[in-house]
Parts: structure tokens; C-alpha cells; sequence
């Protein structure tokens, strides 16, 4: 079944990151899915299917790069780009990033607007939705 | 008009507390201050009973001041017909003919079936009232106690949801503040990293323009700096321009020099939201909102920041104006450095070409010498493919080649006619007293090999220490060539000026024996005559040699001739 708007999976240990990354997300449209390490995520990408993973490179268990290897060798999740985060100054080797989805990297501090950037270049622009809150 | 009301005052009460209050076997309401009750849970049967009983407004009515107690203890209506006001704010709703209402729990106890009141309800209804109360027993409370006991529970789910959500909230908040500070630090860290004084400083401005522009969502964004700054060089009046500006460069360069008048140093940066309060001509076709921050070098204007209107609505607000200040302070930095840099390197110029200049007026045969052989040097080093960094190097050391003359006696340097073998002993040493004289100055140490080695020669017949080669710097290799050149093409002390001609056949000569023959084919390809138009004008001046008391040789070689030059 279609989805109404793209489901991107962000993973990072930071639970800030999350929070920033997930809101400027969800503020312009898209539908957001978190882990906070990469096994929660490479569970979470085999079950939901997302249309875009933006991962951390750092963290506990497998790194965004197994997790990326890993997410390219599963036959479900053959074709789901990727974004990296890193640190500054940090780069991958280019035969590493041809075992992988990985469309693009940005170090950190990273600036939101630029993911949000990267991410409309990956799966086009959705119309910016009014956030609706379960809880209140 | 019930629709609109619960739609209004859901909100209130969060979705999670009223699944746990229908789960609980209660209803969610919203009551009114007029006492009128309106159902927010999902009909089950025997709520729209309830509804139609006739009395509601004026029972709650009477109620309303034990139900607004703080405390939140249930309040029986009617007999076994319970209400629990929640806490939470009310809602309000945008007319207020309509107030909306507050939430409350509504429950039934075991007295209720046994009421009038219900069996009331089931005639107008036409139920069975026996079969609704053998379908009741499910979820109806036994007494008062139970339903004080339930009222509790909801009132400290309702309190904690509140809470809940206000910190909710304050995290959805918490994280925007920090998107907004990881936006501002990736901006600053980017273009701290790029600020450097090895690329054109017009890209670094350009580049700070367009970064600006785009995180605070601006439709255009500027930078204009100040007309009458000398050190600016170029940049003195430009405009750097991102993004889309609805109307010309000319027109926004006449309002940035009006603000630039009122935005004095040391203002904190100017929001405007209506630029037609400012009163300046043709400023709202440009912008209706306006933020302008000064950038400032010690109480001294350089110039202004300036951008208009949001380009997704909104107003410029208090984060995008502490950016702006921080951005202007470190492009007023980056200004500043760069006009040191000037300065320094003005001073640094100036310096060399007042000593070298002070060297060649000794003998006024070799006026404008060192500054010859230095353009000569940076032509030839620029045709052996040397990079910017050395070309300026070696035109630098062509221009201090000869600075260790400072140490030769006048007599023997302007002696008309041959040198004794102790006075070419004395010129010779003006190599070594050169590089001496610059080692101890650190931006120069990198001169000395073009110093100290420009009497070398390929053969290594030269001074002082015979080096072969390339193992003779670059810089020397270069210099020697230049330097022999100016020399035999300039009329000396003791012999006339060389034809052209005449001087490129010597050098070609000597390639190979003085001179590093890869480097006279370059110097061969160059343009002389722009520099033979300028040492005959130099010439020009200049008295006939004196004849010497003592001939020197005919057409001496370029290398006998540079001996002594």
C-alpha cells in the first residue's frame, strides 16, 4: 500500500540528534521512525520499510556503515539510500560508500536545514503539514 | 452545534485519557458554565439516554460550584449519576457568544437504575428498562465510595497527562531552539574554516552572503561596504549580492549607503517590520521587512549587512538578528585581517624598495636596477612555471639581490674603469653581507637563496661557492640571469649600453657555462621591449662613461661584465 508521505528512519545514539532531526522532518512533511542504535534500526527497516534512512556513524553494536552493508545484502532493503552523519574532519573510503546506499554525507554539527535540503533532493519536496499532536 | 463543541474541546483532554475513561466504563463531557452537557465519548447506547434526560442544565446548574471544587471529587447530579470536572485548561473558542466547555468524567452508580429519572429515560426511549439494567451491571459502579475512589484516578491520570504533554511540549520547543543554535554553529564553523587570506576575499564575503541568506530564509541578502577605505583596495564600495533581489543593484546600492548613515557603529542590529516607517525613497520595493547590522573596526564603519522579507512568511525574529551580530562580527574580523594584511604588506613593500632603491642611488649607473631585475625575475619565473606563491618570492629576492652592497665601499662599486684583484675581492663578498643582512628577518629568510647564490654559475665557476648545476637554488639560477641582463642592456661606469641583440646572443652564448641553459630557452621566448623602452628612458640621463684610465677588454663576456656588476 502507498504511503501517504515518505517515512524516513533516523538513527543515532543522541537522542538530541533525533529530536532535531526529527522535527525539522516532520515539519516539512515527512513522516519520521527513530532507533537509537543500529540493530533497533536495521529491525525497524526490515519491518517498515522506510523510504530513506539517515544514520550516525558512531554507535554502540554496528556502526552506520555495518548497518548500511548490512541494509544493502538483505534483498528488502536492497535499494534504500542512506544519508550519513559524521564527524568533523571524518571521511569514508570511496569502496566502502560503493558497498552501500550511501547518497550522501554530512558532519556534524550538522546544519538541519541542510539534511532537509539533502533529503528533498532524495525523495522530492512533500507539502509542509500542520503537526498534529496525539497528546494534547 | 454538539459536533463543533467536542471538536473544540477535545483538545483539552488528551486522547489517551479519554480511551482510559471509556475503558473505565465512564464518558467523556464537556460542560458548560450554562450547565448545558454534551457528550465527547463515543455514543455507546446508553449514553444518548442519558443525554435526553430533561433536566440537564438546570441539575449541573446547581452544581456547578461543588463541581468546580479544587479538590475534583465526583458530584452526583442526580441520584447515581455522577460528574468529575478534569483539570486542564479550557479551550477557547474564537467567538466567545460560544464559550466552550470544560472536561468532565461522567459515571453511573448502582442507585441510578433504580432512579426515576431512568426509568424516565427508557419509556421516552422506548426501552426495557430491565434488559438496559442487566447489560449495566458490567460497568456501573456499586456505591459512592467506588466512584470517589475511580474520580481520584482520573483526576491524577488527567494531571499527569497535562504534565506529560507540557513537557512535551517543552522538548518540541527545546529541540527547535537547538535545531536553530546547530544551525547557527554550523554556519559560523563553516565559514570560520573558510576564512582564510589565500583565496579572494570577494568569495569568502559572496560565500557568507549566500550562507546567511539561505538559514534565515531570506529573499535576498547583502553586504556593502564602505566607498572611502583606501586599505579595502577593490573591495572599497562593492556589493555582494544572494539570492533574489526585486529590483537593481544600482537602486540597492543607493539605499544600503543610507542605511550605512544610519546604522552607526555600535547600534544593535535594526529589525524593521514595515520599511515604509523608515521614510527612505523606494526601500518597500525592495523589502517590506528589513534586519541591518553595521560592521565595525574600531568604532569605524566598514559596512553593512542587510537583507529583507522572509521567503516563507513570517517575521524576522530575535534568533535570525543574534545571528546576523554574529556574523557581522566575524566578517568585520575577517575585514579587519584583511586590512593589516594590507597594510602589512604595503609597509613590507614599501620597506624593500626604499632600501634597494637606497643601494642603487649610490651609483646612479645602477639606478632602477634591483627593481628591473626583480620584474625580470618574476617574468622569467612565471614562464618556468613557478606558482604565485614563488613567482612573488623570487621577484621579492630580485629586488634585495644586490642589498649586501651596502656593505661595499662607494669607491670601489662607482669605480669608472678595471678593479684591482683586492677590489673584485671586496664586490665579491656582497652575496654573503646580503644574505647576512636578510637571514635574521623571518618573512625574508626565504629570499637568501636568491640572494646568496646569484653569482653562481652553471659551469661552477661562480661565487662564493662554486656550486654546479641545479644544485644552485632556483632562485639564484633565475636572479643570475636577470641580473646579467640588466646589466649589459643598462650603460654602467665603465661601458655603454649593449644593443639588444647583442645582449640576448651573450646570453645565449653563455648557456650552458653561466647560465642554467633550460632557463635562458624561457628567457629567450620573453617580450624585451616594453623593459628596453624603460632603461633608455632611464638612459637617457645619463653622462657618457667616463673613459677608463685603464681599458677593459672589448666586448667583454656577460661574465666578465657580471663580475663586477
Amino acid at each position: 500500500m502507498p504511503r501517504e508521505k515518505p517515512l524516513i528512519l533516523v538513527v543515532d545514539d543522541e537522542a538530541h540528534i533525533l529530536h532535531v532531526v526529527s522535527l525539522k522532518l516532520t515539519n516539512a512533511g515527512y513522516d519520521v521512525l527513530t532507533a537509537e542504535d543500529g540493530e533497533e534500526a536495521y529491525e525497524k527497516a526490515l519491518q517498515e520499510q522506510p523510504d530513506l534512512l539517515i544514520t550516525d556513524y558512531q554507535m554502540p553494536y554496528l556502526t552506520g556503515l555495518e548497518l548500511c552493508q548490512k541494509l544493502k545484502e538483505h534483498e528488502q532493503t536492497r535499494a534504500l539510500p542512506a544519508l550519513m552523519l559524521t564527524a568533523r574532519g571524518f571521511s569514508l573510503p570511496a569502496e566502502m560508500l560503493e558497498q552501500t546506499n550511501i547518497a550522501g554525507v554530512l558532519s556534524k554539527p550538522f546544519s538541519p536545514r541542510e539534511v532537509l535540503t539533502r533529503v528533498q533532493e532524495l525523495l522530492g519536496t512533500t507539502p509542509a503539514t500542520q503537526e498534529v499532536s496525539d497528546t494534547l | 452545534m454538539k459536533d463543533a463543541l467536542a471538536q473544540s474541546a477535545i483538545p483539552a483532554v488528551g486522547n489517551r485519557v479519554k480511551q482510559r475513561i471509556e475503558a473505565l466504563g465512564a464518558a467523556l463531557v464537556s460542560v458548560e458554565p450554562t450547565g448545558a452537557v454534551s457528550l465527547l465519548s463515543n455514543p455507546r447506547w446508553i449514553e444518548p439516554v442519558l443525554m435526553r434526560l430533561p433536566a440537564w442544565p438546570a441539575a449541573v446548574r446547581g452544581k456547578l460550584e461543588a463541581l468546580a471544587q479544587p479538590q475534583g471529587s465526583a458530584v452526583e447530579i442526580w441520584p447515581g449519576l455522577w460528574l468529575t470536572m478534569l483539570p486542564g485548561q479550557r479551550k477557547r473558542r474564537l467567538d466567545n457568544a460560544h464559550p466552550c466547555g470544560f472536561p468532565a468524567a461522567l459515571f453511573l452508580s448502582a442507585a441510578f437504575l433504580q432512579s426515576e429519572e431512568f426509568q424516565l429515560a427508557c419509556s421516552v426511549e422506548k426501552l426495557d428498562a430491565d434488559a438496559v439494567r442487566a447489560q449495566a451491571q458490567n460497568w456501573v459502579l456499586a456505591g459512592a465510595a467506588e466512584v470517589q475512589r475511580l474520580s481520584a484516578m482520573f483526576v491524577w491520570m488527567q494531571q499527569d497527562c497535562v504534565e506529560a504533554d507540557r513537557r512535551v511540549g517543552e522538548l518540541h520547543t527545546l529541540s527547535q531552539q537547538l535545531g536553530e543554535s546547530y544551525e547557527e554553529l554550523s554556519l559560523l564553523y563553516k565559514l570560520s574554516n573558510s576564512m582564510t587570506l589565500d583565496r579572494p576575499p570577494a568569495h569568502f564575503l559572496t560565500e557568507s552572503c549566500l550562507e546567511l541568506q539561505q538559514v534565515l530564509g531570506l529573499k535576498w541578502m547583502a553586504l556593502q561596504l564602505v566607498e572611502n577605505e583606501p586599505t579595502l583596495n577593490e573591495l572599497a564600495g562593492q556589493v555582494f549580492l544572494a539570492g533574489n533581489l526585486p529590483g537593481d543593484t544600482h537602486l540597492l546600492k543607493r539605499i544600503g549607503a543610507i542605511l550605512m548613515q544610519r546604522q552607526t557603529p555600535g547600534q544593535p542590529p535594526l529589525v524593521v517590520d514595515d520599511t515604509q516607517t523608515l521614510h527612505i525613497p523606494y526601500l518597500p520595493r525592495l523589502a517590506g521587512q528589513l534586519i541591518v547590522v553595521a560592521l565595525v573596526r574600531e568604532d569605524k564603519q566598514l559596512g553593512i549587512l542587510f537583507g529583507g522579507d522572509k521567503i516563507e512568511g513570517g517575521h524576522i525574529s530575535s534568533v535570525d538578528s543574534k545571528l546576523c551580530n554574529s556574523l557581522a562580527a566575524s566578517l568585520s574580523m575577517f575585514l579587519e585581517n584583511l586590512m593589516l594584511f594590507e597594510d602589512m604588506s604595503a609597509m613590507f613593500l614599501g620597506t624593500l624598495h626604499a632600501l634597494t632603491a637606497s643601494i642603487d642611488a649610490k651609483d646612479r649607473y645602477t639606478h632602477g636596477h634591483s627593481e628591473r631585475v626583480a620584474m625580470l625575475a618574476r617574468q622569467l619565473g612565471t614562464v618556468a612555471g613557478l606558482d604565485a606563491h614563488d613567482i612573488d618570492r623570487v621577484y621579492l629576492s630580485g629586488l634585495v639581490h644586490d642589498i649586501g652592497k651596502i656593505g661595499v665601499p662607494e669607491a670601489v662599486l662607482c669605480k669608472p674603469g678595471k678593479l684591482t684583484e683586492q677590489e673584485y675581492t671586496i664586490i665579491r663578498t656582497h652575496p654573503e653581507i646580503g644574505a647576512g643582512i636578510l637571514q635574521d628577518i623571518r618573512p625574508m629568510q626565504d629570499l637568501v637563496p636568491g640572494v646568496f647564490y646569484h653569482h653562481e654559475r652553471w659551469d661552477g665557476l661562480g661565487y662564493p661557492h662554486g656550486l654546479q648545476g641545479e644544485n644552485i637554488p632556483l632562485y639564484g639560477r633565475i636572479i643570475c640571469i636577470a641580473d646579467s641582463f640588466d646589466a649589459m642592456i643598462s650603460t654602467r661606469t665603465y661601458r655603454q649600453a649593449l644593443s639588444l641583440e647583442r645582449v640576448l646572443g651573450e646570453i645565449k652564448r653563455c648557456a650552458g657555462k653561466q647560465f642554467d641553459p633550460h632557463l635562458v630557452d624561457l628567457f629567450l621566448q620573453l617580450d624585451f621591449q616594453p623593459f628596453v623602452a624603460m632603461v633608455q628612458q632611464q638612459n637617457v640621463n645619463l653622462p657618457l662613461p667616463q673613459p677608463p684610465v685603464d681599458p677593459p677588454p672589448p666586448a667583454a663576456p656577460a661574465s666578465d661584465t657580471e663580475s663586477q656588476a
